[in-house]
């Protein structure tokens, strides 16, 4: 089965994430818990006067699945909704097949220091 | 049928003062309906502080510069205009006119269920007045704007100037708001208060004042001023070639903002009794969302720079290198930041030991997390992630409650029982209907804790 990791949606006012690092490779094994990418949201809003509300995340595994497809690099602007990469629950599941889900992910609010 | 009672100015100095004024900028237009404390208007005012008859002049705190007064409504009715009264142009900002009680400056036609005390005016009198960052950014076109480094609020009513009670804001930005309530003038809180009172609060720009930032404001000798002064010119003089200006107003007000101490300050009050002074504060409120996990500390000298990294990512690169060069990111434990807590406690009551802290705790539900494993985030956890950093702030204040007498405005259960995705809709900043409930439960705190101009 296919599993599609798809870029959440973290607030309602701003869409667009910007990926800060992937940390997973095609055709590699991906693991519970294992870190998948950290992106920052509100990125729309950087601009935003008086604090703006830009967090980052970290992204990790829910799944115990293959990496088929990687979508992003670091620095790219994604979308919610978004696929980040594809996955497999076998490692050479078709990837033109009709069974497919969402991948299980979890995230959460990260400090990241400033980059100087 | 209503009646038709004249908007007379108030007595609100000393015999041994004179006030100038400009016209009243009206708030609610003529003939539109006001409720009792609702802010009817505003006027710019100046002390004319001229030595005459052999009076000595009044020494006079440089925030004074921006008073204004403003005219808060304590009954219900309709405004009127009073013939000859009508200004614009430079009259409603330059202080033309002569500050003369008893002069009408409207009617009001007071609606008939409204509660009138005879002899006492329809409206109570608040000063508000700020300290300009420098006199360039003074900006008095609307009640209480410009560029500040401190702005204050304050009605004596009916008692004593001397009795003023002062409650100063030193917290992150969600504080402000909620202080100066939705007209930013502090209308909400003054309005709930018992007695004479003052409202102070000191923004987060560009200094964040955590318990660390405090205790170095409150320790530092003129010595260390010096120091901190010198390093942040020769900041403006390396990077001189590749900063801009807007850099260097970054540098100015963080040395600006590092050597002075708020927690002392004393506050010039203008009342019907004459000048007098108030402070330092009965109460501070400050916002545990000020500490943070990582600092910046000066690799020589030792004292930190807590500022907003939003607003170190927007300096130019010049700053920035002069930054990276001259400080270093230190970790900063929760057990590290429970000991300045103890350590600002001590000095923030030496002087006053009933003095009341007020700390807003972190709302750690904001965020639309769903963590199933921690495997990929490093020990201690809580200096990795926020919602556990806010959890564990959270217990260390529960703890100092009870060790110290801190008062905890529980953001995080307001923020829970309101809905967090509801009241704060970007995951840092709450709506009004939040800033309401979280005001509600300074008042509430304040009473209990008897604060002067709060006690019932």
């Amino acid at each position: 089965m296919l599993l599609k990791l798809v870029i959440p949606a973290i607030l309602d006012q701003a869409d667009t994430v910007q990926i800060e690092s992937i940390d997973i490779a095609e055709n590699t094994r991906l693991m519970p818990g294992a870190q998948i990418c950290e992106f920052t949201s509100g990125i729309d809003l950087a601009d935003m006067h008086d604090c703006p509300p830009t967090t980052t995340y970290r992204m990790t595994s829910s799944e115990n699945a293959w990496v088929r497809t990687v979508s992003a690099r670091p620095g790219d602007q994604l979308l919610s909704g978004d696929i980040l990469a594809v996955l497999s629950t076998g490692p050479d599941d078709p990837l033109d097949g009709q069974e497919e889900r969402r991948a299980r992910n979890t995230i959460a609010a990260i400090f990241k220091p400033v980059a100087w | 049928m209503s009646e038709i009672a004249p908007l007379r100015l108030a007595q609100v100095c000393g015999p041994d003062l004179r006030l100038h004024r400009s016209a009243i900028r009206w708030q609610r237009g003529f003939g539109e309906h006001f409720n009792a404390g609702d802010l009817l208007g505003h006027c710019n005012v100046t002390l004319v502080n001229a030595a005459r008859n052999g009076q000595t002049r009044h020494r006079l705190e440089p925030d004074l510069a921006m008073l204004q007064i403003a005219l808060v409504a304590r009954v219900s009715g309709c405004l009127q205009e009073a013939p000859g009264t009508s200004a614009g142009g430079f009259a409603d900002f330059q202080e033309w006119f002569p500050w003369e009680s008893d002069t009408v400056v409207a009617n009001v036609a007071i609606d008939s269920d409204a509660h009138v005390t005879p002899g006492q005016p329809l409206y109570d009198t608040q000063f508000v007045t700020g300290r300009p960052i420098t006199s360039l950014a003074e900006n008095r076109t609307g009640l209480g704007t410009g560029w500040v480094n401190r702005k204050r609020a304050w009605r004596t009513g009916d008692g004593s100037a001397a009795d003023t009670g002062t409650v100063l804001g030193l917290g992150i930005c969600e504080l402000p708001f909620i202080l100066r309530g939705e007209q930013g003038s502090f209308e909400e809180m003054l309005e709930a208060a018992t007695g004479p009172v003052q409202l102070v609060d000191i923004p987060d720009i560009p200094i964040i004042h955590s318990a660390r930032t405090i205790i170095q404001q409150i320790e530092q000798t003129q010595s260390d001023r010096n120091a901190v002064e010198a390093e942040f010119k020769r900041a403006i003089g390396e990077s001189a070639a590749h900063s801009d200006p807007e850099d260097w107003i970054f540098a100015a007000t963080c040395v600006a903002e590092l050597n002075r101490d708020p927690t002392n300050e004393t506050y010039q009050i203008l009342s019907a009794d004459g000048l007098s002074t108030a402070g330092p504060a009965n109460a501070i409120i400050l916002s545990i969302n000020s500490e943070h996990s990582s600092r910046l500390r000066h690799r020589k000298l030792g004292f930190y720079l807590d500022c907003h990294t939003f607003r170190i990512s927007s300096l130019g690169p010049a700053m920035r290198n002069w930054l990276k060069a001259h400080f270093e990111w230190v970790p900063y434990s929760t057990d590290m930041i429970r000991r300045d807590y103890t350590e600002m406690m001590k000095l923030l009551r030496k002087a006053d030991p009933h003095r009341q802290i007020l700390v807003l705790n972190a709302a750690s539900t904001l965020r639309r997390e769903d963590v199933m494993s921690y495997a990929a985030f490093d020990a201690p956890l809580e200096n990795q992630l926020k919602s556990v950093q806010a959890r564990a702030l959270n217990s260390m204040l529960h703890d100092m409650a009870e060790e110290t007498g801190i008062a905890i405005v529980d953001c995080d259960a307001i923020a829970a029982r309101l809905g967090s995705s509801i009241c704060v809709p970007d995951a840092v900043h709450q709506n009004g209907e939040m800033q309401t409930a979280i005001r509600q439960e300074i008042l509430a705190i304040l009473a209990a804790r008897q604060v002067p101009g709060f006690c019932r």
